[in-house]
Parts: C-alpha cells; structure tokens; sequence
C-alpha cells in the first residue's frame, strides 16, 4: 500500500511538472524563448521519469490481479 | 483592489516544478526559492515573507511537514502543494497550520484563488475595507451570515441574496465581484422588474438585426455583456415563468442563442441573484420553477432589515451624518425619533432622510425639519400638522404620504399600506383571517404573503 501510494505521489507531481511547463511553453517560446530553453531538457527528463513510474504502476496494478 | 508587492518563498526540490511555480508567481510579486528544508529556514530567518508554497516531499518524506510550523510562527501563510492524496496527510498538514493543500496536478487558476483568498484575508482587504466604510453593522447574526462571502472566492458556485428593498442587496453583490475579480471585470447588473416583460428575454439574451420588429441593429445581452465577470439578476423572483425556463440552459451551460440568431454564444459568468420575496415559498405555490431556484442558489445570504437591527440605526446614522462634507448635527429629540422610526425602506431610506437633513441651511437638526411621514409615525397625531395630511390636490394621498413615496419609492409605500391595512383590518375583526379576508377582497396566498412580509419586518 505505501509503494502504491509513494508511486501515485510521483505520477501525480510529475505530471502536475510537465502540464504547467507546457502551459509555461505556450505562453512564452515566442517573447521569451530563453526559459523554454532552460525548461524543455528538464520537461524530457521528467517525462522519463513519468514512464518509470507509470511502468512502477502497471507493475503493481499486475501484481494485485 | 491596490494590489503590493507579494513576497513568496517557493519550497520545492524538484528543479522542474520549482522552475513552474516561480515563473506562475514571478508576476505576483518577488519570488525566493528553498530546495530543501535547510535552506527554507534560513530563508524564513533571514527575511519577512507573505506565502510560503511547501512540497511535502523534499529532502526526505513528507519532510514538509514539519515546516509548516515553521512557516506559521513567521506570520507566513502557509501553503502545501502535493501529490499525496491519502487522507491522513492532508489532515495532518491542516493540523499543523497550513491554510490551503493543493493537490497535484494543479493548474494557474488554482493558484490565482490561493493568491486572492490570500489577498481577501490579509490585512488590506476588500473585505475589512467594505465593513468599515460601505456595510456598518455590528448586529451578530448578520456579521455571522457575511462571513459567508469569503468563502465565495474558492468555489464557482452562485451567491443568492435575500432581503427587503433597501437593505444592501447591491452593495454585497459589488463586493462579492470584487472579491473575485481583482481586475476590470465587468459588473452586469439587470433588475428584472424594472423591464417590462415582454422586453427582458432580449435585454437578456440580446437579438440579432430584424430579429423581431423595431429590432434594427444587433444588440448583445446582459449574459453575453457579462462574460468573465459576474451577471447580478436583481429581483429575479418578478422574471415570468416562460423566461425562468430560458435562462436555466443559460446559467446551467454558460451558453444560449441570442433572439434571431443561430450562433451559440458562450459566457462565462459569476451568476449573483437576488429577491426580497420567498422565493421557497413561491416554488411550493408554483409562482418560481423550482429547478431554477436550486441552480442559483449556493451561497445564500439573508439581509435582515432595519428594524431587526435596531442598534445599527444610530451607527448608520452617524456614518452618513460623516460623509457630508458640510457637518450638521442632529438634537436629541431628532435622534430619538429615528432611532424608534420602523425604517421601511431600511438603509436606502436612512441615507436619504440624511441627505435631506444636510441640505438644511442651519446646522443644528430638530424635530421641524424631519420629513413629515416620519414625525406622522413617531409623534403624537397633535404634532403632525394639518398641512401634512392635507390632500394633494386631484389625488388621495395626503402630502405626508407624498413625501414617504418620494423618499421610499412606489413599491415600498404600496407594501406598507398592504401590512397597515391587514394589520388594522385584523385587528378590527378580532384577529379572524375569513372576515378579514372579505373585507379588504384579498386571497389567502395574498394575506399569507403579506403577513409573512410583516413577520420579516419585525412587526409582529
């Protein structure tokens, strides 16, 4: 039950990153692409991320049917 | 609403959700950035902040925890952000101070209600401003009611406003809109009993050029008008039953065609209403669709009248006395009789009878100059004079009588001689409703109605 709860936390913070950084790169890859430069390589890192912990919960969801 | 500079101490070790949360703030206010729990208390010892944004996970579990403690004893507002969504962890973090959780993921739209709440709770705001200078009260059970109002910042759900004419029901709608908005939003403001019946589905929905005769531009209506900001439907229990069932699609789906037009316009909009009838009352008898009723009900509000709060009478008094720029008091004899005067046009009517004292040319108010309908209800029938119940020529209302609509208003004069006269009809017929009923031919949902509106009223 902790290793479900500890993986739905990281699904939840890491798309909660990667939606807000979109919106953060909507808002400024034209007036200020400095920050879309600084943001992108985290958002890829966070993405594969994401996929671990999705891969973490398929593991689980398996395991428990 | 002035908006200063917010000070923000952003607690977050993931670098990428940091990055987010400043870039959110930064047009806010300063933002400074902790990535552990080592760095936030420095940061909090160092220096003076408004909102402090806490992950629970930083440098171990849930470590985040114990810096809302922290947080607190620095008179900083407290706000959790997790993706923890067990139950024992959004207690815990309550209980130890924080004043909002916001789960992940969370969008801007979170973030602007933490930062408005924020804004409405602090010492500059609306709130505290409107209770000193626009709304004096000190009466409990109403204070209790508006405390309401702070609440409304948080969720999308409408605001309902109940109370006799002239007790504020503007006032609080205004409010309610600044609260939400902090911005120039617009304020739409639509009393449906002062436009005719046929006329108040286009003055609502707005009409397209020819859509009906005498149409001969297009014109957007009130939802359309109040798009972003609140629509505040006054008197909305006068609106006819065939429009109650045009407006629901309106309020519920924040969408509708205009007259004439085949184009669905969205709106999205704060509905406001407000109504000094009983609207719960009407949905029994069938007057008010009861679908209706439930979609703008959710915050609901009761302003009671003047005369349920007596000990406000003085403080209004003194207020408005203060907003003149030219200063005239008011002898004790003239305090006495409008602190016993039933008031019933309430605050509007207070205010005016003011106004009028103040533009008296001398400076020291007495019983001569109060208008003639209060000293006709106040003294003894030997002070009103002769003049005052003379009747106005070609007419049935004496002058006094005149005078109460002038200041009053039709309705409100029409509603008091309808209590006056079942009062005294009743009263003459040893309190028996039949005989009662025949003698002033009104029907008993009429009698009903209006003993109701005295109850409300305090008379009885």
């Amino acid at each position: 039950m902790q290793d479900q709860n500890k993986v739905i936390h990281d699904i939840n913070s890491s798309i909660s990153a990667i939606s807000q950084s979109l919106s953060l790169i909507n808002d400024n890859w034209k007036n200020n692409p400095e920050i879309v430069e600084k943001i992108l390589p985290l958002v890829l890192e966070k993405a594969v991320s994401l996929e671990e912990q999705w891969n973490q919960a398929k593991n689980i969801i398996k395991n428990k049917g | 609403m002035s908006k200063r500079i917010l000070n923000f101490l952003v607690i977050e070790d993931d670098d990428l959700s940091r990055l987010n949360l400043v870039e959110a703030l930064k047009s806010h206010g300063l933002v400074r950035e902790a990535r552990n729990s080592e760095e936030a208390i420095k940061l909090l010892n160092e220096e003076k902040f408004d909102l402090a944004w806490i992950d629970l996970d930083l440098e171990k579990d849930l470590a985040g925890l114990d810096l809302i403690p922290i947080v607190k004893s620095k008179r900083t507002y407290a706000v959790v952000l997790s993706g923890r969504e067990e139950d024992t962890n959004i207690e815990e973090a309550y209980k130890r101070g924080c004043e909002d959780y916001l789960s992940k993921p969370f969008d801007k739209d979170s973030l602007n209600m933490i930062l408005r709440k924020f804004r409405v709770l602090s010492k500059e705001s609306v709130l505290r401003n409107f209770f000193a200078n626009q709304y004096v009260t000190q009466d409990d059970k109403l204070i209790e009611n508006l405390k309401v109002i702070n609440e409304v910042i948080t969720t999308n759900k409408p605001v309902f406003l109940k109370g006799a004419t002239g007790t504020g029901k503007t006032l609080i709608a205004k409010l309610v809109h600044e609260l939400i908005f902090e911005d120039d939003k617009s304020f739409i403001h639509l009393n449906c009993s002062e436009i005719p019946e046929n006329l108040l589905e286009a003055e609502l929905f707005g009409y397209e050029k020819g859509a009906f005769s005498g149409a001969e531009t297009s014109k957007k209506g009130k939802f359309e008008l109040a798009d972003g900001g609140t629509l505040f439907l006054d008197e909305i229990a006068t609106m006819p039953m065939v429009l109650q069932q045009k407006i629901l699609r309106a309020i519920d789906e924040k969408s509708f065609y205009p007259l004439g037009s085949e184009t669905l316009v969205k709106s999205d909009f704060r509905l406001v209403s407000a109504t000094c009838e009983d609207l719960e009352d009407m949905v029994k008898n069938g007057s008010f669709r009861e679908d209706l009723y439930f979609r703008i009900e959710g915050f609901n509000i009761d302003l009671p009248s003047l005369s349920k709060r007596r000990e406000d009478i003085p403080l209004l008094i003194k207020h408005f006395l203060g907003k003149g720029k030219r200063r005239v008091v008011l002898n004790s004899e003239v305090k006495n009789i409008l602190n016993s005067y039933s008031w019933p046009g309430n605050i509007r009517e207070l205010r005016r009878v003011v106004e009028i004292l103040q533009s008296k040319s001398h400076g020291v108010i007495g019983v001569q100059d109060l208008p003639s309908h209060i000293k006709g209800v106040c003294e003894s029938e030997a002070v009103v004079t002769s003049i005052d119940n003379k009747l106005v020529h070609g007419s049935i209302l004496t002058k006094m009588q005149l005078e109460y609509i002038q200041i009053n208003g039709l309705k409100s004069f029409v509603e008091k001689v309808e209590e006056d006269a079942l009062a005294i009809v009743l009263k003459e017929n040893d309190e028996k409703v039949r005989k009662t009923l025949g003698v002033l031919k009104i029907s008993n949902s009429a009698f009903y109605r209006i003993s109701e509106r005295r109850k409300d009223a305090g008379s009885e």
